[in-house]
């Protein structure tokens, strides 16, 4: 299958003051990663990893450093400005937080024209902009009437619905969703879960699902790459990677996955990964993930290792020198 | 012959509640949100208080910890510590048992330190308030403290300030403070919510040391049912300021007696929800006046709704041993009509 959306090697470094020195905060180290047309890819990783970085720069809300976009085989990164966004357009995005995401004073139906002002010659009709905002309010299960209140008049889950809503109006082919259910609650939570891969399933998307929670993107991805301090350390079907994870990092992320030790004897979970992430300010030599493995050797302190493709397994690759048995 | 004795004697409660109710000011005076709730929490052991937002669980381990807002109140029933019931306290015992033998850790670890004191001041203060320990006993104790809950170098990290910190190692810190007194309850309340799911897990696991160690028991409050599943002896699921379910953590998830507690164990994709093409998402929300509800307060989103639900709300009941629910169908599993078919 094509890939609809593939990213190359991309980088971007934060320049940030600390102590009274400038320095180099590299959020993206190179990531590489590769979405199948109507599939959904989803990215996991702890806080600092660089996948809200990464969403972000595929929506140029922030400028790679290098790299490449490529949306249909063209490298938007390429392009001139106005070449540029009338492709990436047809790459939206759902925010994380519905509350903030939403202009407190602007009444639903503005919310929704508001990607029409930005982008005048798309849909010049006023006639045809009101049908497509009223049929995709139709689509996210939202009542017409709710297009004349105000974001605070609404619940979390409406208001996430207005959100992906308005990602929709301008009939997009790539959906980002950065954390997009992280801030509701369980049984909202699967509703705005269902909704998302009934839309993928009808209008085709290709979805990049970024999550902190290994089980929501097991759910909603077919692919699932793995991040750690702004690389990918694995990729695979999502199936694979639950049911035999190769990177040791991905098995400690797995095993700290609420649920996956439910009722257990011991009553507690597993800890396989202790202590928090290295700074990105100051990564570790070698492999990054190396002061948290229980694998590293000296080897890991020495050479970087490369994400390379496993033998006889399509899409899977893995970023380590010791990874675990494939099974 | 005596070791069975003692292994079979009767487990002690720590905290009781008996007819909770909790209530907060409204636009016309006080409401009712939490509506007369039973509750125990067994000695060395984690009780995991589930619900969503709004559903009162919050309100109840504030009103236990004597720390509610300002106009909130306990207008009703008992919380009863050790044979003591806090109600009728005076405020100057009551505020001697927070933070003495009652501990609180909540979610945001950045409100709950203060920015501009050192760490091992903050958990050195606990001890002063606490403890008739002298200010060397208390200087050691704070490094051991902080040992305890597993800050590496915990000799040069008392002299760190809270932003020098990550949030596990706040949390952490928090714990700490918490622990100080020897409390012989710790309430988490949400108190791992904004960590990584790794960091989480160790957090989850120090608070199960501390309970088989240490002797504690634990209330465990989170809108999570992966993670009670994981970690908890039992489980009281909250609904709309009521407790709808509670029992042995092993026997609710196993055969969940309340439609609410299987929706929600359905929902969660951690719960082997994963696999499965659609979540069996509970549709609607929770009621906006949770206070003043006709029939069963699940009813408006049960599945399983019958006639009765909408007339006759259902008393929370022994349905199985030590297992209870608040369903007219829990004998059945929730299920109406399941003993027929």
């Amino acid at each position: 299958m094509p890939a609809k959306l593939e990213v190359t090697d991309l980088r971007k470094t934060f320049r940030v003051h600390e102590g009274g020195r400038r320095r180099g905060l590299q959020a993206l180290a190179g990531v590489d990663l590769s979405i199948a047309a109507g599939t959904t890819l989803g990215v996991v990783g702890e806080s600092g990893c660089g996948k809200s970085t990464l969403a972000r720069t595929i929506m140029f809300l922030e400028q790679a450093d290098s790299g490449k976009i490529t949306l249909d085989g063209v490298d938007l990164l390429s392009l001139s400005n106005r070449d540029r966004k009338s492709r990436s357009r047809r790459i939206q995005m759902v925010f994380q937080d519905p509350y903030s995401s939403l202009n407190s004073r602007l009444r639903i139906r503005d919310i929704m024209m508001e990607p029409f002002s930005a982008n005048p010659d798309i849909e010049p009709d006023p006639a045809a902009r009101t049908k497509i905002v009223a049929d995709l309010m139709e689509k996210v299960s939202l009542p017409q009437h709710v297009l004349d209140w105000y974001p605070s008049q609404l619940s979390g889950g409406q208001r996430q619905r207005v959100g992906i809503a308005r990602a929709l109006v301008l009939e997009p082919e790539v959906l980002v969703c950065d954390e997009a259910v992280s801030a509701l609650d369980v049984s909202v939570q699967a509703q705005v879960l269902n909704l998302l891969r009934d839309l993928q399933d009808e209008m085709n998307l290709s979805v990049l699902f970024i999550s902190h929670d290994v089980s929501v993107v097991e759910f909603m991805a077919q692919d699932i790459t793995v991040m750690y301090l702004g690389r990918v350390v694995e990729t695979a079907h999502a199936k694979e990677v639950v049911r035999a994870p190769l990177h040791p990092y991905t098995h400690g992320l797995l095993e700290a996955s609420p649920g996956r030790h439910a009722l257990n004897n011991e009553k507690r979970p597993r800890v396989e990964l202790r202590g928090d992430p290295p700074s990105p300010l100051d990564p570790p030599s070698g492999c990054p993930f190396r002061t948290r493995c229980p694998r590293a050797q000296d080897l890991c302190a020495e050479i970087p290792p490369p994400l390379a493709p496993i033998e006889g397994v399509p899409l899977r690759q893995v970023a380590c020198h010791f990874p675990l048995e494939v099974s | 012959m005596t070791e069975a004795l003692v292994a079979k004697a009767p487990e002690t409660v720590r905290l009781a509640l008996k007819g909770l109710e909790v209530s907060v000011p409204g636009e016309d005076g006080m409401r009712r949100a939490v509506l007369g709730i039973d509750l125990e929490v067994r000695e060395r052991t984690i009780l995991g208080l589930v619900g969503e937002s709004g559903s009162g669980k919050s309100l109840t381990v504030r009103a236990i910890a004597g720390i509610l807002d300002p106009g909130v109140e306990v207008t009703g029933g008992e919380i009863e510590f050790e044979g003591d019931d806090l109600r009728r306290l005076t405020n100057a015992e009551r505020r001697s048992l927070s933070g003495g033998k009652i501990g609180i850790v909540f979610q945001d670890s950045m409100a709950g330190l203060n920015p501009v004191q050192r760490i091992g001041a903050q958990i050195e203060e606990s001890l002063l308030l606490h403890t008739d320990l002298g200010k060397r006993q208390r200087r050691e104790r704070v490094v051991e403290l902080l040992r305890r809950v597993g800050v590496p170098a915990p000799e040069s990290r008392a002299k760190a300030y809270p932003h020098e910190f990550s949030g596990g190692m706040r949390q952490r810190a928090l714990i700490a403070v918490a622990i100080a007194a020897s409390p012989e309850l710790l309430i988490a309340d949400e108190a791992t919510t904004a960590l990584d799911t790794t960091v989480q897990a160790q957090v989850v696991a120090l608070i199960r040391d501390l309970v088989d160690d240490d002797g504690l028991s634990a209330i465990f409050v989170t809108h999570d049912l992966a993670l009670v599943a994981e970690c908890a002896d039992d489980v009281a699921v909250m609904y709309a300021g009521r407790i709808v379910e509670r029992g042995p953590c092993d026997q609710v998830f196993t055969s969940p007696k309340h439609p609410y507690t299987r929706a929600l164990m359905g929902a969660n994709p951690g719960l082997g929800g994963a696999d499965r093409k659609r979540l069996p998402a509970i549709a609607g929300s929770v009621p906006s006046d949770v206070e003043h509800v006709v029939g069963c307060v699940f009813a408006s989103r049960c599945p399983m709704v019958e006639d009765r639900c909408l007339h006759e709300a259902p008393a929370l009941r022994e349905v199985a041993s030590n297992q209870w629910a608040a369903c007219h169908y829990a004998e059945e599993g929730g299920f109406p009509g399941a003993s027929q078919a």
